[in-house]
């Protein structure tokens, strides 16, 4: 069962002009019912303004199919054919990032609340691991950077159990980021000690995350709009959710946001990319001011902050 | 110490999670004490037509934000009648946030929403026809670009006229004609002056 927002009655998509679409894209009627499907299974809505963007691929997918836009259409409902529906979702999400982007969230993790988590087990008497979750995680860099954050900047690495959990919903990327393999543009904010320490230099401007590092993160497909998806996902003491919830319209979202919730513990934070804001979407986490931005925190169990 | 990799305890959760999460089981958890166990008792009723009214009845008490949350996100899926006229009435609601969730869940509810409009439309609180202009920006129906212009003409109030002028931007509409109209009315009005000087159209 899919956790759509939509009921499948629901009316075609934003009022568009009638008529045959771009020269050589989809007719405005295919164009709403792709972008219908997506959302339906994603929740990301693509605007009147990303016509070009939704044609190109999706006409590349239709190419890969036989050509035939109907056929290939129809066969996205059959389950026999779930791979259609898996690349067309991977076609359409965009994954461009880099090692150490917006980077002072990692240092707020070392700094602010990794110190805080430990705290939290000692008072508590626990021995549980730190739990982190990367989402989406793209093809890897986030996750990898956490971990490359956690070896370079905090000795605490030492005496406590980190887990790096990443999740995706794009199972091409999810293979890329296993893989662990860079090239240049990825790779330009890491600098040459730390790529020596932990990359293997693989052929000219392409490196390896090393062994040691890539089998510590545990890579996962997930949809984080369905619950039933993101039920396993659970008990983490730290989430980076960063530029994702932009895509959403406002219920889904809303369904995003309870899914990351319901993943954190009890005083838990999400940390969300710069241009976004929590506030706009739900009131059901806690703002908390950082040296350097905001994170938000699931309230602690009993309500005290 | 240090990075560790394990994946068997999000299996165990799987496990776990299936047993035991019958209709009847589920509607009753809605009222455990532990506010955790509602709110994921509710996202577990997702898409279970007959819970609709026992996850009416417990939105209606449930004081705790988290699991109210997860009753409207599961309520919101549902374009039901029932549903859509119980957020009806919470668009005049004293707390700015319960209004506000309650406009962005009947957003998603076009069929539904479409009997209520006329209502919304012609409420004599002007802070409910506010809350129903923010419904009709998420709304996706072919009558919504005709309402607004109706409102726009007709309605009385500057704020709920403006409020119609915001929600065909947030529609993606052409709110040229809809600025001209609403200036006629209200040539004094700031934020109308405002938004016609930076030309404002869909992008």
């Amino acid at each position: 069962v899919t956790s759509a927002p939509l009921p499948a009655d629901r009316p075609a998509g934003p009022a568009l002009p009638a008529g045959p679409g771009r020269p050589g894209g989809l007719t405005t009627e295919q164009f709403v019912r792709v972008r219908e499907w997506v959302y339906q299974r994603t929740g990301i809505q693509f605007g009147d303004n990303k016509r070009y963007f939704v044609d190109k691929r999706v006409l590349a997918c239709v190419e890969h199919h036989g050509g035939d836009f109907e056929a290939w259409f129809a066969s996205l409902r059959l389950s026999r054919h779930a791979a259609r529906g898996e690349q067309l979702i991977n076609e359409l999400t965009v994954n461009e990032t880099y090692f150490l982007r917006e980077d002072r969230q990692f240092e707020a993790l070392v700094d602010v609340l990794l110190p805080q988590v430990l705290a939290a087990r000692r008072a508590a008497g626990s021995a549980d691991p730190v739990r982190i979750l990367s989402l989406p995680c793209a093809t890897g860099e986030e996750p990898y950077s956490i971990g490359l954050t956690l070896l370079e900047r905090w000795p605490q690495i030492d005496h406590v159990d980190v887990e790096i959990v990443a999740g995706d919903i794009d199972t091409r990327v999810l293979q890329t980021a296993r893989r662990g393999e860079y090239g240049a543009r990825s790779m330009h904010r890491v600098s040459a000690a730390v790529r020596a320490r932990w990359f293997d230099r693989i052929g000219p401007e392409r490196f390896q995350v090393r062994a040691e590092l890539r089998d510590a993160v545990d890579f996962c497909l997930v949809n984080v709009c369905e619950p039933e998806s993101m039920r396993p996902f659970r008990s983490f003491d730290v989430i980076f959710c960063r530029n994702l919830l932009i895509y959403f319209d406002q219920l889904s979202g809303r369904r995003a946001a309870e899914n990351l919730f319901g993943a954190l513990r009890p005083g838990g934070h999400l940390f969300i990319g710069d241009s976004e804001s929590m506030s706009r979407i739900t009131s059901i986490f806690l703002p908390v001011r950082l040296p350097n931005g905001m994170v938000y925190r699931r309230p602690p169990a009993g309500g005290a902050p | 110490m240090g990075l560790v990799r394990q994946h068997t305890s999000t299996r165990e959760t799987v496990r776990q999670r299936r047993r035991g999460r019958d209709t009847d089981g589920l509607v009753a958890a809605l009222q455990d004490p532990d506010p955790d166990v509602r709110r994921r008792s509710a996202l577990d009723l997702d898409g279970v037509a007959e819970a609709i009214p026992a996850l009416l009845a417990a939105c209606a008490e449930e004081a705790d934000p988290a699991a109210r949350e997860a009753l409207v996100v599961v309520l919101a899926g549902h374009d039901d009648p029932v549903v859509a006229a119980a957020f009806a009435a919470d668009l005049r609601a004293a707390d700015p946030v319960r209004r506000n969730t309650a406009a962005t869940a009947l957003s998603a509810m076009p069929s539904a929403v479409a009997d209520l409009v006329e209502g919304l439309l012609g409420d004599p609180d002007a802070t409910v026809r506010v809350m129903a202009m923010s419904v009709l920006g998420g709304l996706e129906r072919p009558e919504v670009p005709g309402w607004l212009a109706g409102v726009v003409a007709g309605d009385g109030d500057q704020n709920v006229v403006t409020a119609a002028v915001d929600a065909a931007l947030a529609a993606g509409l052409d709110t040229r004609p809809l600025l001209a109209t609403a200036l006629g009315r209200f040539p004094a009005n700031p934020y109308l002056a405002f938004l016609a000087g930076t030309g404002q159209s869909p992008p």
